[in-house]
């Protein structure tokens, strides 16, 4: 019996982490229209700026700092290099352009912060235990941080003029045009808040794990993977973190040998199948 | 559609950047390739290990272990009064960059003999290069057991992983454990590694449970680690590099997992200690190494000394074998080889060294053999010997 | 020197070769893989095992990792046939992850994490791999450019750009999609088993997703209507980070120095070649 706790534990626990980077991606693909590398940037940015800060302040306020940041940096981004570039080349001329920031990205980090794995506080975090539940305040703390922004980004886009308009541009972005959408600052402040959620992710990933440069392509493929599998909504990428956070914990226990990212990306496959995929396109393109 | 003015702005900006680089690449070239330097000539080497990427760390102190072998033997007057160099290429410890690596010191800087890699996988797929271009490879810490027969020009000063795998099995067993949990990164480290330890536990009619692999930038073990909590053995065998073993076991403790922990000889490195901080106290590991910092000989004493001043840091197993595998190559030179052939014709004749890692003992393939066990732990955040296993 | 710029031709050619079809597949299909280096695994793999395990002289194991790539191909044909766009995109991946598992989980038959190790100099049709592997290159451009005209060329675009009406036309897409799925993944099989004997080390760390992504970068960076376009991303990718090599940068730091330089690069070539270049989902419609 406590094994299936621990098992739940662990799949809410990286539910949360699969959460906030997926969305992040998810925004930024669907309203940008484009698979955008540099949230993994973001990310990057996120867990090593709490880092730095949390050698001199309190894990709360470091992680806010790494945060702020990251938002910073997508922004500063997304205006000055990917808004650019992105009336003059195609959507996949943007996916070349977006990995090349994050090649430079992991460069700067290792350059910065060397390869080595970085830690926010060695040793085991301190852990809350009621019987027979195990959780680290590491897990609990950014559990909670990930619900609350997935619920204040669907306020968000629901409720709020900007985040409407995200909506309404990742649906059909001349159409949004017509009807008076200024796209232009809409997708700049898409930016913002994928890095933000970018940002937290990272953070998370410091202070429960470990970082080095290299992880960012590996988490940000699993975010793709849930941002897409989870559907056509903005907020699909939550139910697709879910789901293969609930097949890694699962598969990962059940199959020995390294045989976990096979058959979690085989699952996947087939759900793609069994779902069909017919000829409506996934997400409208620029027309 | 296009920004006309952007473009104006753009184009010469791009042209001067590609005309800086064409002309840094030009002198360069011409720098790499020219007799230029002070006139005298050299000796060159060549060295190919993991200066950046995930690797990185060991590659840093093996080449740090190389330069001081180097450094000596410059400053006792060289070999036959010429100077050594060495030629360092990044492999990034993959095994597509290792082989363009070494095309490019055997084809382009013509060296006789090349020490690395750190990594097993990136030699094995140098090793029939270095049979065509008849170079000799000299592998750091390359211990797949598939070395032993990559070829005549490969050789290495790191026994293979069986010998290791049984000094764990050997260890476990003298114990008393009898069912152990083994969790390997899956690659040819942890595989090989896993493998010999589970022929030689099974031999001793001790039984692995289950035997779990994982991806080599994996983090998150806690499902792994949930099923070895689950199968309850008297040991956990965790195979892998210092930054993977020292999440596991933070993990481990963080998910009230309380059996004995085993690792590899790779884990010994500050960078567990500050990871897994009091996670790792009582890991348990053989090294097969005749290097312990805390017992050092005359030789390894002077050894940690110069590179302590050199380096402002204690050498590891990385730098002392690279150290050593320098050491073979240059010591052949010294007695009048020059070529690739000639320097293997002289290792296979001579067949023994002293080295700071013990003494250096060849056998007919290349490997080295004749290597003491220690068996080591994580006492007081400190690595030390274990007792009684001397 | 001259052997080190042929071993760099070699590695160029080959990769641009699979890069080319990557971009036509982009181009001209409107398919986006993501799975390439699967199947330049499939075809090294099927090269290795063939040729050390059962002494298969290496022209006949070139073929049979053709072939190895045809049957591939046909089997993701016959699983993602129905995909479009993003989904189809995220399926190659998928593909491309699976068997990248294989290679490593099936040990019986690939080695697993070990690989495979000492795989014969290349042979292949004549003894010279960047000989072999330019003039597969130029043929596969030249092919591109005879059939880009031809019906099936025109009926590809069709496709492309509507698929609902050129089913409605008896343009039969599905066939053409097979057609494109079996040879394309030939192709990259076949690179893939010259890349093996080059190399002579094949294991699964050389065909993950980061190589699979390598390869859609250096296809789709650089837009251009003969297809030359992945060459010159092949270049950039593999040539240049060779090249940076000679800069003499210290080599604690030099890696990502040039890694730096090369992302930098990357962004150059792609906003220059953004001038007035159509490319995949263009706004304007393209005519045959």
């Amino acid at each position: 019996m406590p094994v299936a706790v621990d098992l739940i534990v662990a799949i809410l626990a990286l539910w949360a982490l699969y959460a906030l980077l997926s969305t992040a991606f998810s925004l930024s693909f669907r309203v940008g229209g484009f698979f955008d590398l540099s949230v993994g940037a973001s990310f990057l940015v996120g867990a090593y700026a709490t880092w730095c800060c949390s050698r001199v302040a309190p894990v709360a306020v470091s992680t806010a700092c790494g945060v702020v940041l990251a938002g910073v940096l997508a922004a500063t981004l997304g205006r000055w290099l990917v808004a650019p570039l992105a009336v003059r080349v195609s959507p996949m001329a943007l996916f070349v352009a977006t990995l090349a920031i994050l090649y430079i990205g992991q460069s700067v980090a290792a350059l910065a912060f060397g390869t080595g794995a970085l830690v926010l506080q060695s040793g085991p975090a301190a852990t809350a235990e009621i019987w027979p539940v195990r959780v680290t305040y590491v897990q609990l703390l950014f559990g909670a941080v990930a619900l609350a922004a997935v619920v204040a980004l669907r306020v968000w886009l629901r409720s709020t003029p900007w985040g409407r308009f995200a909506c309404a541009i990742s649906d059909d972005r001349s159409l949004a045009g017509l009807f008076g959408v200024p796209v232009e600052k809409a997708i700049f402040r898409c930016y913002w808040v994928s890095g933000i959620l970018a940002g937290l992710a990272g953070a998370y990933f410091v202070a429960d794990r470990a970082v080095d440069p290299s992880q960012a392509l590996t988490m940000l493929l699993s975010a793709m993977v849930a941002a897409i599998v989870g559907g056509e909504a903005i907020l699909g990428a939550v139910l697709g973190a879910l789901v293969l956070a609930v097949m890694e914990k699962t598969l990962g226990f059940w199959l020995q040998g390294n045989w976990q990212t096979t058959v979690t990306f085989a699952i996947l496959l087939s759900v793609l199948i069994a779902r069909g995929g017919a000829l409506a396109q996934v997400a409208r393109r620029r027309m | 559609m296009t920004d006309g003015k952007q473009d104006r702005k753009k184009a010469p900006l791009g042209w001067i950047a590609l005309a800086v680089l064409v002309v840094a690449l030009g002198v360069g070239i011409l720098f790499s390739l020219g007799p230029w330097g002070d006139g005298q000539e050299k000796l060159r080497i060549g060295a190919i290990l993991p200066l950046t990427g995930d690797s990185a760390s060991w590659g840093k102190q093996g080449r740090w272990g190389i330069e001081l072998a180097v450094r000596e033997v410059n400053e006792s007057g060289g070999i036959d009064g010429k100077q050594v160099e060495v030629v360092y290429e990044d492999s990034q410890a993959i095994p597509r960059l290792g082989v363009a690596a070494f095309s490019k010191l055997t084809k382009v800087d013509e060296v006789p003999a090349v020490v690395g890699d750190i990594v097993s996988a990136t030699t094995l797929a140098m090793a029939p290069h270095a049979e065509e271009q008849k170079v000799v490879l000299m592998g750091i810490s390359t211990s797949a057991p598939a070395i032993t027969n990559a070829g005549t020009f490969t050789f290495r000063v790191w026994p293979s992983d069986n010998l290791e795998g049984a000094a764990a099995a050997d260890w476990a067993n003298s114990k008393g454990y009898k069912k152990v949990s083994v969790l390997h990164m899956a690659n040819d480290y942890g595989a090989g590694l896993a493998g010999a330890f589970k022929s030689r536990f099974a031999g001793y009619g001790g039984s692995v449970v289950s035997v779990q692999s994982y991806a080599q930038d994996q983090t998150d073990f806690r499902s792994n680690l949930t099923r070895a909590k689950a199968d309850a053995p008297d040991v956990l065998y965790i195979i892998g590099y210092y930054k993977d073993v020292a999440l596991a076991l933070k993990q481990a403790r963080e998910l009230g997992l309380s059996m004995v922990f085993m690792g590899p000889t790779a884990v010994e490195n500050p960078n567990l200690l500050s990871i897994a901080g009091d996670a790792a106290e009582g890991l348990i590991y053989p090294t097969v190494v005749d290097f312990d910092p805390a017992n050092p000989t005359k030789r390894q004493s002077e050894f940690i000394e110069k590179f302590r001043a050199a380096n402002g840091t204690d050498p590891d197993w990385a730098s002392s074998h690279a150290y050593d595998a320098a050491l073979v190559i240059l010591e052949a030179m010294k007695s009048g080889a020059r070529t690739g052939e000639q320097i293997r014709a002289t290792i296979d004749s001579r067949r023994e060294f002293e080295g700071v890692t013990g003494t250096i003992r060849f056998d007919e393939h290349g490997d080295v053999i004749d290597k003491r066990i220690i068996i080591k732990t994580v006492r007081n955040g400190k690595f030390t010997v274990l007792a009684g296993t001397e | 020197m001259g052997d080190y710029l042929l071993d760099l031709l070699t590695q160029w050619a080959l990769f641009a070769t699979a890069a080319t079809v990557v971009a036509v597949l982009a181009e001209e299909a409107g398919v986006i893989h993501a799975g390439a280096a699967a199947f330049l695994g499939i075809g090294a793999y099927a090269a290795a095992l063939l040729s050390t395990r059962y002494g298969v002289a290496q022209p006949v194991a070139l073929l049979g990792a053709a072939l190895a790539g045809l049957v591939a191909g046909n089997l993701c044909h016959v699983l993602l046939g129905r995909f479009r766009k993003d989904v189809l995109a995220l399926a190659t991946l998928a593909v491309g992850v699976v068997v990248h598992g294989l290679m490593i989980n099936a040990e019986p038959v690939t080695g697993g994490v070990m690989g495979i190790a000492g795989v014969p100099r290349y042979r292949g049709l004549t003894a010279s791999a960047s000989l072999d592997a330019t003039v597969l290159l130029a043929a596969l451009i030249a092919a591109i450019a005879l059939t880009r005209n031809t019906t099936f060329g025109k009926r590809t675009r069709a496709v492309r750009d509507d698929e609902v009406l050129a089913a409605e036309l008896e343009l039969r897409p599905g066939r053409i999609r097979w057609s494109l799925w079996v040879a394309s993944s030939a192709v990259l099989a076949l690179v893939g088993g010259m890349y093996a004997f080059h190399l002579r080390y094949v294991d699964p760390s050389s065909f993950t997703v980061r190589e699979s992504v390598a390869i859609l970068a250096m296809a789709v960076m650089v837009p251009s209507p003969r297809a030359f376009g992945a060459t010159i991303g092949a270049f950039v990718f593999i040539a240049l980070p060779e090249a940076l090599r000679f800069l003499g940068l210290p080599s604690g730091t030099g890696a990502e120095v040039r890694q730096i330089v090369f992302g930098v690069a990357l962004l150059v070539v792609v906003a220059r070649s953004g001038e007035g270049r159509l490319g995949l989902f263009a706004r304007k419609q393209r005519y045959a």
